[in-house]
C-alpha cells in the first residue's frame, strides 16, 4: 500500500531558511534571490509566508526548496550545492585581464559628436602610439594569467595606423609560440579607410573587425560626420567588404546611443535586421562627450533611455517570435546572470569591476588604463584611473597599484550600502567609472544612479517577460547560454 | 535645519538604528530626515522632497521600509552561520581547482 | 514479445550441472539447429553438452543435450543461455541479435518506487551475480553494448565493483550501461573504487524524480533518497564519472517536468546526458494506477519546455517511448525509436500515420494504459485528419476488458 508520502514527509519536517533577499516590486510581489541570484517572484501572500515562517502549504515549499531559499533544518544537501555554484560562477574571478585595448592613434576623419579623443588633423603622427611602446605593453599583455587573449585595436581611427598594427600582430604572433595563449585579435574601425591590403592581412592572421553602426543613414550621419557626409555609406559598403572577403560574421557592430537615437530604437534595429547582424548592444547613453550632466537631468535621461530600451527590446523579442533570429546583448548578459552559473562576461557589468581586472588599455603615449572609459576621463582632465605606464610598469605593478585597488574595493558590491541587501546584486554589476564620472566616488548614491536604476527596472522586466510568456521563456533561455 | 518635519517614530526596542538609517537612505530621493534617539524612540524628522506624494503616502513607505530592513536584519542574524559554511566550502574548493 | 525463457522439450541430462551459464556454439557449418554449449570455464569439450532445435535428435547416443522449445526458436550460434540444475528450463542471457542486452543482476533493492516495473523482492539471489561473472566471460569482444539492472545492481558493494572490472577486462569496448538508484555512491569511497574500475564506455543511470526531496522520496517510497542520490551524483560527477539522469513521467513528476529540468540544468550541469521515459504500465505501475496513470497529452506542453531548456544548456538530451502524435512537434527530433517492431489494432489509425516509420509504437503493457490522443500525423507535425477529437476511434482506457491491442515483438532488454 502507497503511503502518500508527500503530505506527510512534509508535515513532520521543520524548515528553516537559507540566506535570502528580496526586493518589492512596484507593480505588486515580491523577488527573492539566493546566495547565487536564483530568483522567484511571490505573491505577497507568499511572501508574508516565507517572511513569518509559516511552512504550510506544499506547493510554496517545493518552490522554495527548489531554489534554495528555505531547507529542510540542518540539511547539508543544499549546502553543498549552493557552495559548488557559487564555486562555479566565481571560477572565473582570478584569471585577470583577457582583453588588451591597445590605442594605435588618436588620428580620425571623423568628428563624431560624442568623441572626446580624436585628433582631426590626420597626418599629425604626434598621437600614434610608438613601436617600443606597442612592444612594452604586449609584454605585459602576456604576463596575464588568462589562458584567452583578446587584442584590440582602437583609436581614434586605428586602421590609420594600420602599419602599426601589423607590426604587433605578427609580434604577438611570434611570442605566441612560447606563451600558446588562444589569441584573438579585434580591429575597432569606422571601416571609413578599408583597403585590400588590409583584408588581405586580416585574413591571413584571422583578425576580427567591430565597427561603429548607430542605425539607419540619418541618424548615424548625424551623429558621426565626416568630410563628405558619408560615414553610414562607408560603414555599410565596409561591413560588405569585410564579410565578402572574410566572412559573413568576421565583423559586428556597436552603437552609441545619443539623444537622437533615444527616438527612434525600431528603426535602429531594423538597420540592424536588415544588415543581417544576429545581435545588437542597446546601449546606454553615453555620458561623455559632452558635458556630463547630475542631479535632475541625469534622471530624466535615464528614464527616457529606459523608455527607449524597453520599446527596443520587446520590438526585439516580437522579431524572434517571428522568425527573425537577433539576440540583445544587454538582456542577455543579465539574463546569464539570471539563468545560469556562469558570471556573465561583460566587462561593464561585473562585480568585482571589469575594469583593470578584465580589461586593460595601453593609451597611444604608453600609459595604462584601467578602462576604456578611464581612458576618456584623462582627455577630460581627470587622471583617477590611469595605472602607470608600458615604459616603467609590469603586469603586476598595474595590478597592484592603488588607484585600481582602491576603485575595486570601494566598488565590490557587496560591501556596499543597498548593494548588499539588494535582490538583484547578482545580476548587476559595479561600475566605479560610471559612477566616479557622474557623482564623484567610486560608489555613487544607489537611489540617484542610473546604474543601480537600470539593473532594478530591466531585471524585474525580464522576470515578467520569463514568468508569463512561454515564448520569451525559452528565447531568454537560449540567450542565457549563447 | 527642516523648514516643515514631520515626525516619524520607531521604537528601539523593536527596530535597530540601522534599519532605520538604511531606510532613509534607500529614499533619499524622497525625503530629507535627521535621526535622534529620545529615550525608547527613534525619532525621525522627514521632510518630503517629492511634493506630488502626499506625507500619508510617504509615511507609510517609510514604517513599510524599515519593516523590511528590520527583517532583512533577521535573516542575516540566522542564516549567517550556514551562510559563512557554504562560501567557505565554495571558495575552499575554487583554490584547489587553480592548484590542479 | 520475445519469450527469453522456456521449457526443455526434451532433454537426455541425468546428472545436476555445476555450471549453469553456456555459450552457444555451431556444431559445424551446415548445421543451424545443433550446438555445443560452451561453459566459461572452456573445458570439458569432450563431453560437452548439447543444445538443439526444430525437434532435433542428435545421432550419437551418448550425447547429453537438451532441445529447446519452438518459442526458444530464434537461438543463434553465440546467444548466451542458463540452464536450471536439472536442465529443464532454459533462460536466454544475450541475444547476440539485440540492440542491447541487459543482465538482471538482482531484484534486491531499497526504493520502491510507485511504478516499479521489476517490483522489488527480499530473498537472495546472489546467483544473478555469479551468472553475470560467466555470462561476461562468454560474451563476444564485438558486442557493443550491454546493461545492468535491477532491482540495484550496487546492492552487492564490493563484488558489483568487481563485475564492472570484469567487464573492462573482458569487453574493453563494449558500451556499459549501468541502472542504478544511485544512493550507494553517496559514500564517497565506494564511489572513488568505482571509478577506478569504470571506464571510458561505462555509464550510470540513475533516475531524479524531484527538484528536492519531498517529491522525489514519495515517488520512490523512500525516506532519504533524495539526498542519498544527489550526493551520489555529484559524487561521481566530482570523479569524472559519465552519468545520465533519468526521469520516468506520471501523475506525479509530470507536472514538476519543467522545474526538475530547471533543478538539473542549475545543479547538475555537468551530468552527459538525460533520459525522459513515458510510463511503462508493469509491474507496481499497474497496482498503483491511480497514482502514476496520465494521459501523455496533459504534459504535452511540459514536456516540451522542459526538453528545450535542457537541450539549450547543452545536455544532451532523449525522450522514450512516447509516441510522436503526443509530443510537441518542437521536439520530435528528440524522441528515440527505442521499440523496434510494433503491431496492433491501430492499424486503420496508425497505418495512414506519415511518421510512423521514425515513431516509437507502443509497449505489449500499453493494453494497461495508454493515451485517447493516438492519432496519425503529418510530416510537418499537424493532425492528419481534421477531426479534432477522435477518441471515438479509440477504446477508452477505464473499459479495459474491450482493450485489444495485440502483443507487440519487442527487444529482450523491454
Amino acid at each position: 500500500m502507497v503511503t502518500s508520502l508527500l503530505q506527510d514527509n512534509q508535515e513532520r519536517k521543520v524548515y528553516e531558511w537559507l540566506p535570502f533577499r528580496f526586493d518589492r516590486l512596484r507593480s505588486g510581489g515580491v523577488v527573492v534571490t539566493n546566495m547565487l541570484g536564483e530568483w522567484l517572484k511571490l505573491s505577497d501572500s507568499e511572501f508574508n509566508d516565507l517572511a513569518g515562517k509559516v511552512f504550510s502549504k506544499p506547493e510554496l515549499l517545493i518552490k522554495l526548496t527548489s531554489k534554495h531559499i528555505i531547507r529542510i533544518k540542518n540539511d547539508k544537501l543544499p549546502v553543498r550545492l549552493l557552495a559548488l555554484k557559487i564555486a562555479t560562477k566565481n571560477k572565473n574571478l582570478s584569471y585577470a585581464t583577457g582583453l588588451h585595448i591597445f590605442v594605435v592613434t588618436l588620428r580620425c576623419e571623423h568628428a563624431c559628436e560624442y568623441c572626446q579623443v580624436s585628433r582631426q588633423n590626420s597626418r599629425n603622427t604626434e598621437f600614434d602610439m610608438a613601436e617600443s611602446d606597442a612592444y612594452a605593453a604586449l609584454a605585459i599583455a602576456f604576463m596575464s594569467p588568462s589562458q584567452n587573449i583578446k587584442l584590440e585595436f582602437q583609436g581614434g581611427e586605428s586602421l590609420l595606423n594600420f602599419d602599426l598594427i601589423k607590426k604587433i600582430v605578427i609580434r604577438a604572433q611570434e611570442m605566441n609560440i612560447r606563451f600558446k595563449k588562444n589569441l584573438a585579435f579585434v580591429i575597432a574601425t569606422n571601416l571609413a579607410v578599408i583597403d585590400d591590403e588590409i583584408l588581405s592581412f586580416a585574413k591571413t592572421h584571422n583578425i576580427f573587425f567591430s565597427t561603429s553602426l548607430d542605425g539607419p543613414s540619418s541618424l548615424h550621419n548625424a551623429n558621426r560626420s565626416r568630410p563628405g557626409k558619408n560615414s553610414w555609406e562607408l560603414a555599410i559598403s565596409g561591413i560588405e567588404r569585410v564579410r565578402k572577403e572574410l566572412g559573413h560574421d568576421q565583423v559586428s557592430a556597436l552603437m552609441t546611443t545619443t539623444d537622437r537615437s533615444l527616438t527612434m530604437p525600431k528603426e535602429i534595429i531594423d538597420e540592424y535586421v536588415r544588415m543581417g547582424f544576429q545581435e545588437i548592444f542597446l546601449r546606454h547613453l553615453s555620458p561623455y562627450g559632452h558635458a556630463v550632466k547630475s542631479g535632475a537631468n541625469l534622471k530624466y535621461n535615464n528614464r527616457r533611455w529606459l523608455n527607449f530600451y524597453f520599446e527596443g527590446l520587446e520590438y526585439i523579442i516580437e522579431l524572434n517570435r517571428n522568425g527573425t533570429e537577433i539576440v540583445e546583448i544587454l538582456a542577455s548578459t543579465y539574463l546569464k546572470k539570471m539563468l545560469t552559473n556562469s558570471s556573465g562576461g561583460y566587462v561593464d557589468l561585473a562585480t568585482p569591476t571589469g575594469a583593470g581586472l578584465g580589461a586593460l588599455v595601453y593609451n597611444y603615449d604608453g600609459d595604462i588604463y584601467a578602462s576604456d572609459e578611464g581612458r576618456m576621463l584623462k582627455e577630460m582632465g581627470d587622471e583617477t584611473f590611469k595605472l602607470g605606464s608600458v615604459r616603467t610598469h609590469t603586469f603586476s605593478d598595474v595590478l597592484l597599484s592603488d588607484s585600481l585597488l582602491n576603485a575595486v574595493e570601494e566598488s565590490f558590491a557587496p560591501s556596499n550600502p543597498m548593494c548588499s541587501d539588494c535582490a538583484f546584486e547578482s545580476h548587476c554589476g559595479s561600475d566605479p567609472v560610471i559612477h566616479h564620472a557622474t557623482q564623484g566616488d567610486f560608489v555613487g548614491f544607489k537611489p540617484s544612479s542610473t546604474f543601480c536604476e537600470r539593473t532594478t527596472e530591466i531585471v524585474p522586466f525580464l522576470m515578467e517577460k520569463y514568468e508569463t510568456d512561454r515564448f520569451c521563456r525559452d528565447l531568454f533561455t537560449r540567450w542565457s547560454v549563447r | 535645519m527642516l523648514t516643515d518635519p514631520h515626525i516619524v517614530n520607531f521604537d528601539s526596542a523593536v527596530f535597530s538604528v540601522e534599519s532605520v538609517q538604511k531606510a532613509v537612505y534607500r529614499m533619499g530621493n524622497k525625503i530629507f530626515a535627521s535621526i535622534s534617539l529620545d529615550r525608547n524612540l527613534i525619532r525621525l524628522e522627514i521632510e518630503v522632497k517629492d511634493k506630488k506624494a502626499t506625507i500619508e503616502e510617504i509615511s507609510n513607505e517609510l514604517r513599510q521600509t524599515v519593516n523590511d530592513y528590520s527583517l532583512r536584519e533577521k535573516i542575516s542574524a540566522e542564516t549567517q552561520e550556514v551562510r559563512n559554511v557554504v562560501l567557505a566550502t565554495a571558495f575552499s574548493r575554487v583554490v584547489s581547482q587553480e592548484n590542479e | 514479445m520475445i519469450n527469453l525463457y522456456g521449457r526443455a522439450t526434451n532433454q537426455s541430462i541425468k546428472r545436476k550441472l555445476k555450471r549453469l551459464v553456456y555459450r552457444l556454439d555451431k556444431h559445424s557449418e551446415n548445421e543451424s539447429d545443433w550446438f555445443s554449449l560452451c561453459s566459461s570455464d572452456f573445458q570439458d569439450e569432450a563431453r560437452s553438452l548439447t543444445l538443439v532445435k526444430n525437434g532435433r535428435i542428435p545421432p550419437d547416443e551418448g550425447t547429453e543435450y537438451v532441445t529447446a522449445p519452438a518459442e526458444l526458436g530464434y537461438l543463434v550460434n553465440g546467444d548466451i543461455i542458463s540452464l536450471s540444475v536439472d536442465a529443464s528450463r532454459i533462460n536466454v542471457i544475450w541475444r547476440g541479435n539485440a540492440n542491447a542486452n541487459s543482465l538482471l543482476l538482482t531484484e534486491r533493492c531499497d526504493n520502491y518506487c510507485l511504478m516499479c516495473s521489476q517490483p522489488p523482492k527480499t530473498k537472495n539471489d546472489d546467483w544473478l551475480l555469479d551468472q553475470a561473472f560467466d555470462a561476461i566471460s562468454l560474451m563476444p569482444q564485438t558486442a557493443k553494448e550491454i546493461g545492468f539492472t535491477g532491482g540495484e545492481p550496487t546492492f552487492y558493494g564490493q563484488r558489483f565493483i568487481d563485475l564492472v572490472g570484469h567487464v573492462d577486462k573482458c569487453l574493453p569496448n563494449t558500451a556499459l550501461h549501468i541502472l542504478s538508484n544511485g544512493r550507494k555512491f553517496s559514500d564517497f569511497s565506494f564511489a572513488e573504487k568505482y571509478a577506478s574500475f569504470a571506464n571510458k564506455n561505462t555509464m550510470v543511470g540513475i533516475p531524479v524524480y524531484g527538484a528536492e526531496e519531498t517529491l522525489h522520496d514519495y515517488v520512490v517510497q523512500a525516506k532519504n533518497a533524495f539526498n542519498e542520490t544527489v550526493n551520489g551524483v555529484l559524487n561521481l560527477g566530482e570523479l569524472g564519472q559519465l552519468i545520465e539522469i533519468r526521469v520516468v513521467l506520471h501523475k506525479a513528476t509530470a507536472p514538476q517536468i519543467v522545474q526538475i529540468a530547471e533543478f538539473i540544468c542549475r545543479n547538475l550541469p555537468f551530468v552527459d546526458q538525460v533520459a525522459l521515459m513515458g510510463l511503462e504500465m508493469m509491474g507496481l505501475a499497474r497496482g498503483n494506477f491511480s497514482q502514476v496513470w496520465i494521459d501523455p497529452i496533459e504534459y504535452i506542453e511540459e514536456l516540451a519546455e522542459a526538453v528545450q531548456m535542457l537541450a539549450a544548456n547543452k545536455i544532451h538530451t532523449m525522450v522514450y517511448n512516447h509516441q510522436l502524435c503526443v509530443l510537441h512537434h518542437d521536439i520530435w527530433r528528440f524522441a528515440v525509436k527505442s521499440i523496434s517492431d510494433w503491431k496492433n489494432e491501430y492499424d486503420a489509425v496508425c497505418k495512414s500515420c506519415e511518421v510512423v516509420d521514425t515513431c516509437g509504437g507502443f509497449f505489449h503493457s500499453a493494453k494497461y494504459g495508454s493515451s485517447s490522443h493516438i492519432q496519425p500525423m503529418t510530416r510537418d507535425g499537424y493532425p492528419l485528419t481534421n477531426r479534432p477529437n477522435i477518441q471515438s476511434l479509440v477504446t477508452s482506457v477505464s473499459n479495459q476488458d474491450t482493450w485489444k491491442r495485440r502483443s507487440i515483438p519487442v527487444t529482450a532488454s523491454d
